[in-house]
């Protein structure tokens, strides 16, 4: 269209209002839906408010009448023809915002999602006419929502948030586990599509959001409702917490059995204890993704402990040898990786208990600390006081740095760091000389720290907090930031670069 | 009897006043004396007596004023306050209250009134005086001559006739003059009086000074009489001096000799030994203190750190033997062996020379006839120049100058008794200026120290290797320290500007290795004078590079290892300073960083790993005297090890990052080449082939590869020799063992072969030693208390403690401050409380008392309305 922008919105606008004020200018609806396809960003808005406003006005006064079939047209007034043609309109709106939701601009995007939410809303409390039953969702309507917001082929995550105030209510939240559950079972079945990726990334952006929104409160009434909340409460299935708890478990256990990338992975696994496992109706049935993430190996297994670890606790699952693949975990990289900071900090909380037997806990102790052979300073801080504090709990490996009446003399460490059980390993027949070997690190403050170990412990544990995320630049920020009073200097003077008497380096080094 | 009744009354009052006045001393069964438990001599207590019941009523009474109205309040929500002026104030007077607001109310009337006055409360003045005095003409300004001060006024006679009616004295001969003159004319008269007093006056000054001055320059002439004056007559001086005695010169010389000798007598040689080893143990022990992290206050005697100064002193900086210059026939006389003490400056000025002929002691000569002749040469050079150069010469020895100065004198006296001929003098001449000219040429002697490192460039730049060293060298001696304030921070200056600069040389391909090997010396010695400073520069330098090097390790894949001059920053940290210190605000940051080099870069090529041995091999230099224990030196050993072996599939090494098990570099130091044959012989690897234009070349042959492995093999020798007491010795090295049985040693030359045989050996053999379990170190027994007398040395009465340090002595000062107010608090409070008690209690009582009394009240009334009523009753009944 030729016309410029501001006359496009101002013909919208005129023919919003001569729609609003008489039958005869229905056809104005026509044109404003045209003016939805249009390319300019502000006119395409302008359209949407004013459809979203004649929309409102005709499902509020009851003037779409829903035919089922072309059949019957005969038998009608031309007020019922008049208001099945209105009601066609209404279909081609919904058509067009649904269009719209995929628009390059966000905005639009976002308006049109808030549109047709409103409509369903509205479409709720009154439905099209012939159609009037006790307690209606708009389904049809919803499920055409969803199925854009989950795009098998754009990344919708920006939406989703939008929509994360949706999921807050009851029902909404309701409906979108089932269509999720459905659109997952359905998707699982025709796997020869290639690209997955980014509908599981949409799958899962919204079941995060659910996950994070759901109150942890069982007995909580569910009336949160965005639409007409139902006056039978016993009947509906969307009331009963049960039914929620059910559509959630499926929903994520369907998402679960797909191939995951990942990156999703991970964050699956991360939200599992705190975000997931709380809400679902029967957790144990998780054991068999768990098992499996463990044997993935590197930080995946570690989170795979994580979640084993709640279900043991809380859920009373029998898992054999969770000790012993913790154990086997503790390999001399783990104290080099990016993850060690999750990782020590659930070691630590894994080994809290203290009716652990001292046998298991001093082969973690040993074998800690023969890792701290050759890790960097700031794991070592962090080992250290991890190895204090579980002396602390266990009297008994009180053993393992202070043997007074043992025979003085022995050719080499009792501990076998190659036997993967805790249990044969012979932890407790050993003694820390590791930490004694850190006495003499290089960085003062470990040397500092290995000292702990002679001296009496203090009466509550030390706190591992500080150091878990310690950086090495943060280190060498805090001695470049210690004030210099006095600056011992070298004395011996250089004649060169590798010159001077003392110097190592000239035998194997030449300018 | 009256008489004595009296005296009665007078005794009576006389007995009557003493009491009174006795009244005022406290009743001795009042006052209550606080025993003290041990009497000491000299001390003053404040609170040997108190008098409990004057302080508890005084107590009392301000709780009643203060905390009983706030009681009685306490229900009030409203409140009267009082602000009427002075009202609460005891001290003042009711005229001295009226005043006070007789005075607030005029200042608020005048102040109400001034609102819309502008400029009142600004003052005009003139030349500082305020216009208002002015205006009132009190002071009227006086004429321009100063020094004649009472020329304006009028003189006592004219102002005892003429002013006040002229009644003060009786004029003489009055009725002839003043009849004819009227008033204007004798002011007129009295104008030209003082007119002409002034003139006179102005006339006899100037002859005064005319008079002065002619005086002057007679005295001027006949003072050439008088006495020998050397000043304005060169030539005669000159006589003089050549007249001069032999035994005068003798006897001056003598006197500045003897000053030189008794300022430092020369050291023999053993003495000079003997100061160096005391000095080196002296430092020695110091620096075992510092390794074990025993802070100097726990030191009692500690070791004095040595200043700059006194290393100067001492033997660190080599010193320039003192002489007496002189010449004969032009040439400089020389003492046996100086030549070779002679400074630096003039050594590496004659590399300079171009022509060859002239030699040092011409050298020396030219430079001091330069210094003579300054008036009288064309004096090309700038003077200034001359003198700094001078003083750059003088070196640090202030007293050396006037030596030099009676030098200068006395050459100048031996030209004058050798050349008295014409000719000699001007052969002179010409050959001062042939060396001016080629002194041209040469490098001036003075330098500005530069204050930006592009001024540095500016200076520096384009000169040969010798003659930087040589500038550097000038700048550093002509701002020296004793020279000028503000040097020293010239050179620190200095110093961040030539760290700098070797970063720079270091980034150049090839690097300038000869130049950066001799600037080592200068970045020292700068190091030495201003430690603070130099540390703060090298540890800025040091974190810069750190946050860059921290910032690439964040973007993945983008890890490199640091460049040459990041290396030889390390190395420069482990030459200035001491490596071996528990923590040192320089070393402790470098060793971290240099610690990640090792963690983070995965190697990709052979260069890489040599630059990782290399921070491996500095690593070794910083801890070789403290035996520290490096984690990630032994697992970069390791690593190298696992890159040169042949790797099987079906193993897995326990390889820890940076290396990887499985990567694509994990073969870049196997041998390509499986004959020996293309081997060389086993060269120490040059750091400028390293870093050298083709340097992947260069590393990339199997030479290299052998250079590297021979390099990685001498240093795991070094490290299990160093840590060979460590406890966990074996399971340090255990992986590095069992890899080394897994090298395919016939692959490498014989010697390589030697030193895996040797190294296993030497590792297997530490195998076998036994070691203790751990044992905590025993608790103190508890000492039993001892009822001797505890005697503390140097008791003071006045500190209860020993003395600390400052900090901590005002920390306890503090706290124990706070303990006692805090005690004093609980007190207030706890008589507040029993205050309020107390009040409560008696207001409780009169409440009951009251009631009590209504009761009574009631009673009674009911009792004569009951006694009325039964009254009347039986009065009904009679009736």
């Amino acid at each position: 269209m030729a016309l410029p922008r501001e006359s496009m919105v101002a013909d919208i606008k005129e023919k919003t209002q001569q729609f609003l004020s008489s039958k005869e200018h229905s056809n104005g609806f026509v044109d404003i839906l045209e003016y939805m396809q249009s390319a300019e960003v502000g006119v395409v808005i302008a359209a949407i408010k004013a459809s979203h406003k004649i929309c409102m006005n005709l499902l509020s006064t009851d003037k779409l009448y829903h035919c089922k079939d072309g059949s019957s047209l005969e038998n009608v007034t031309a007020t019922q023809k008049y208001e099945s043609w209105l009601f066609e309109r209404y279909q081609d709106c919904i058509e067009n915002l649904i269009n719209s939701m995929t628009h390059s601009s966000s905005n639009v995007q976002e308006l049109a999602l808030c549109t047709l939410m409103k409509f369903v809303e509205c479409e709720s409390q009154h439905p099209p006419k012939p159609h009037n039953p006790e307690w209606y969702f708009p389904s049809t309507l919803f499920t055409k929502i969803v199925h854009v917001l989950l795009s098998t082929d754009v990344d919708m995550r920006k939406l989703l948030g939008r929509f994360q105030e949706y999921v807050e209510y009851d029902d909404i939240r309701y409906y979108m586990l089932k269509r999720i559950t459905g659109k997952t079972t359905r998707f699982k079945k025709n796997t020869q599509n290639v690209d997955t990726d980014v509908l599981i990334q949409n799958i899962f952006c919204i079941l995060e959001q659910i996950s994070r929104v759901i109150s942890t409160d069982k007995e909580k009434e569910l009336d949160n409702f965005l639409t007409k909340l139902p006056d039978a409460v016993d009947k509906c299935k969307v009331t009963v917490q049960k039914e929620h708890q059910i559509v959630f478990d499926t929903a994520w256990f369907t998402l679960l059995q797909c191939q995951l990338p990942n990156s999703i992975y991970k964050r699956i696994l991360i939200l599992l204890p705190e975000h997931i496992i709380p809400h679902m109706r029967n957790p144990v049935l998780l054991i068999d993704f768990l098992t499996a993430s463990y044997n993935m190996g590197g930080a995946i297994s570690l989170l795979a402990l994580n979640g084993l670890f709640i279900l043991v606790h809380h859920h009373n699952l029998e898992y054999p040898d969770f000790f012993k693949k913790l154990y086997a975990l503790l390999d001399p990289a783990i104290l080099h990786v990016k993850y060690r900071a999750r990782f020590f900090f659930l070691t630590d909380l894994f080994l809290k208990s203290t009716h652990l037997p001292a046998y298991l806990v001093a082969a973690f102790v040993k074998r800690l600390s023969r890792l701290s052979l050759t890790a960097p300073p700031n794991a070592i801080l962090l080992v250290i006081p991890l190895i204090c504090n579980l002396i602390h709990r266990h009297p008994n490996l009180i053993t393992l740095i202070h043997k007074p009446d043992a025979q003085t003399d022995i050719s080499g460490d009792p501990y076998d760091m190659e036997e993967p059980d805790p249990a044969k390993c012979h932890a407790m027949e050993s003694s820390l000389w590791e930490i004694k070997t850190l006495k003499s690190h290089y960085y003062h403050e470990v040397a500092t720290s290995a000292t702990k170990i002679e001296k009496r412990f203090q009466k509550e544990e030390w706190d591992i907090a500080e150091y878990l995320e310690l950086e090495m630049s943060e280190l060498i920020d805090k001695e470049v930031k210690k004030k210099m009073r006095k600056m011992p200097m070298e004395f011996e003077q250089p004649t060169g670069l590798f010159g001077g008497n003392s110097d190592k380096m000239k035998d194997l080094w030449t300018l | 009897m009256a008489k004595s009744k009296k005296n009665r009354n007078g005794m009576a009052d006389k007995v009557r006043n003493t009491k009174s006045n006795s009244g005022k001393k406290t009743n001795p069964f009042e006052i209550r004396i606080n025993k003290q438990k041990h009497v000491v001599l000299g001390r003053k207590t404040k609170h040997d007596k108190g008098l409990p019941g004057l302080a508890r009523s005084k107590a009392l009474a301000k709780r009643k004023d203060t905390l009983l109205n706030e009681y009685k309040q306490r229900h009030k929500s409203n409140k009267l306050v009082d602000r009427r002026l002075g009202e609460g104030d005891v001290l003042l007077t009711p005229e001295e209250k009226i005043m006070q607001r007789f005075a607030f109310e005029k200042q608020k009337h005048h102040e109400k009134a001034s609102v819309y006055n502008l400029n009142d409360d600004e003052e005009l003045t003139h030349y500082g005086q305020s216009l208002a005095h002015i205006e009132k003409f009190e002071n009227p300004l006086e004429s321009d001559d100063e020094d004649d001060e009472e020329m304006g006024r009028l003189d006592a006679t004219y102002v005892a006739e003429e002013h006040f009616g002229g009644f003060l004295t009786r004029k003489k001969d009055d009725n002839k003059d003043n009849s004819m003159k009227s008033r204007k004319e004798l002011l007129e008269e009295r104008i030209a009086i003082s007119k002409k007093e002034k003139y006179e006056r102005k006339t006899e000054k100037e002859e005064t000074i005319e008079l002065r001055e002619k005086l002057d320059s007679d005295w001027k002439e006949i003072s050439g009489l008088l006495a020998g004056s050397k000043r304005n007559r060169k030539e005669e001086a000159l006589i003089r001096k050549s007249e001069v005695d032999e035994y005068d010169m003798a006897v001056r010389e003598l006197k500045y000799e003897r000053k030189a000798k008794a300022s430092d007598r020369l050291k023999t040689a053993d003495e000079l030994a003997r100061d160096e080893r005391e000095r080196l143990e002296k430092l020695e022990a110091d620096r075992q203190r510092r390794m074990k992290g025993i802070s100097e206050e726990e030191e009692p005697d500690k070791p004095e750190h040595i200043s700059a100064d006194a290393l100067e002193d001492n033997v660190a900086l080599p010193r320039k033997e003192k002489f007496h210059l002189s010449y004969k026939e032009g040439k400089l006389l020389l003492p046996a062996g100086v030549d070779s003490l002679y400074s630096l400056a003039n050594v590496s000025k004659n590399n300079k020379d171009v022509s060859g002929e002239e030699n040092e002691s011409v050298d020396e000569e030219e430079e001091n006839d330069k210094f003579v002749c300054n008036d009288d040469s064309a004096a090309d050079d700038d003077d200034d120049e001359e003198e700094e150069e001078n003083a750059a010469e003088d070196d640090s020895d202030g007293e050396d100058s006037g030596a030099d100065i009676e030098s200068d004198e006395s050459s100048d006296i031996d030209d004058d008794d050798d050349g008295t001929s014409q000719v000699i003098k001007e052969e002179d001449e010409k050959n001062k200026l042939k060396m001016i000219r080629e002194a041209k040429k040469e490098l001036p002697y003075t330098f500005e120290a530069p204050d930006s490192y592009d001024e540095l460039v500016a200076i520096i730049g384009g000169h040969s290797t010798n003659n930087q060293l040589l500038i550097i060298e000038r700048i550093r001696k002509c701002h020296h320290p004793s020279l000028a304030e503000g040097n020293s921070e010239k050179l620190e200056r200095l110093f961040a500007l030539l760290l700098e600069y070797l970063g720079d040389l270091a980034c150049e391909r090839p690097p300038k290795m000869g130049l950066i090997d001799k600037l080592i010396r200068h970045l020292y010695e700068l190091c030495q004078n201003s430690p603070i400073k130099a540390a703060e520069t090298m540890q800025a330098s040091i974190v810069e590079r750190y946050e860059e090097f921290d910032d690439l390790c964040e973007k993945k894949n983008k890890r490199k290892y640091p460049g040459l001059d990041m290396l030889l920053y390390f190395k420069l940290v482990s030459i200035l300073f001491p490596t071996s210190d528990f923590r040192h605000s320089v070393v402790t940051p470098t060793v971290l960083f240099m610690s990640q080099v090792l963690t983070h870069c995965q190697p990709t090529c052979c260069h890489d790993v040599a630059v990782g041995l290399f921070v491996c091999n500095l690593f070794f230099q910083y801890v070789s005297l403290s035996k520290r224990y490096v984690p990630e030196v032994v697992n970069y050993l390791y690593g190298v090890l696992f890159l040169s072996v042949q790797k099987s599939n079906s193993k897995l090494y326990p390889v820890i990052p940076p290396f990887k098990p499985f990567s694509k570099y994990s073969h870049i130091l196997v041998l390509e080449d499986t004959e020996k044959t293309s081997q060389k012989d086993v060269a120490r690897i040059s750091l400028s082939d390293m870093f050298a234009d083709n340097s992947q070349d260069n590393c990339n042959s199997d030479s290299f590869r052998v250079s590297i492995m021979n390099t990685c093999l001498s240093l795991i020798h070094e490290f299990a020799e160093l840590y060979q007491d460590l406890p966990c010795y074996k399971e340090i090295f255990t992986f590095i063992l069992s890899i080394l049985s897994e090298l395919e040693v016939d692959k490498y030359l014989d010697q390589i072969k030697n030193k895996v045989t040797n190294l296993q050996s030497l590792l297997s053999n530490q195998d076998k030693k036994s070691r203790d379990f751990l044992r905590r170190e025993k608790k103190k027994p508890q000492s039993i208390k001892l009822y001797e007398p505890k005697i503390i040395e140097d008791y003071n009465l006045d500190t209860k403690r020993k003395a600390q340090s400052r900090t901590q002595n005002e920390k306890q000062k503090l706290i124990s401050k706070h303990r006692r107010e805090m005690k004093g608090a609980i007190r207030e409070i706890r008589k507040d409380t029993q205050f309020l008690a107390r009040q409560k209690i008696e207001e409780q009582l009169e409440r009951d008392v009251e009631r009590k009394r209504k009761v009574k009240e009631l009673y009674q009334m009911l009792g004569t309305q009951e006694g009325d009523f039964n009254a009347l009753k039986r009065k009904k009944i009679k009736f």
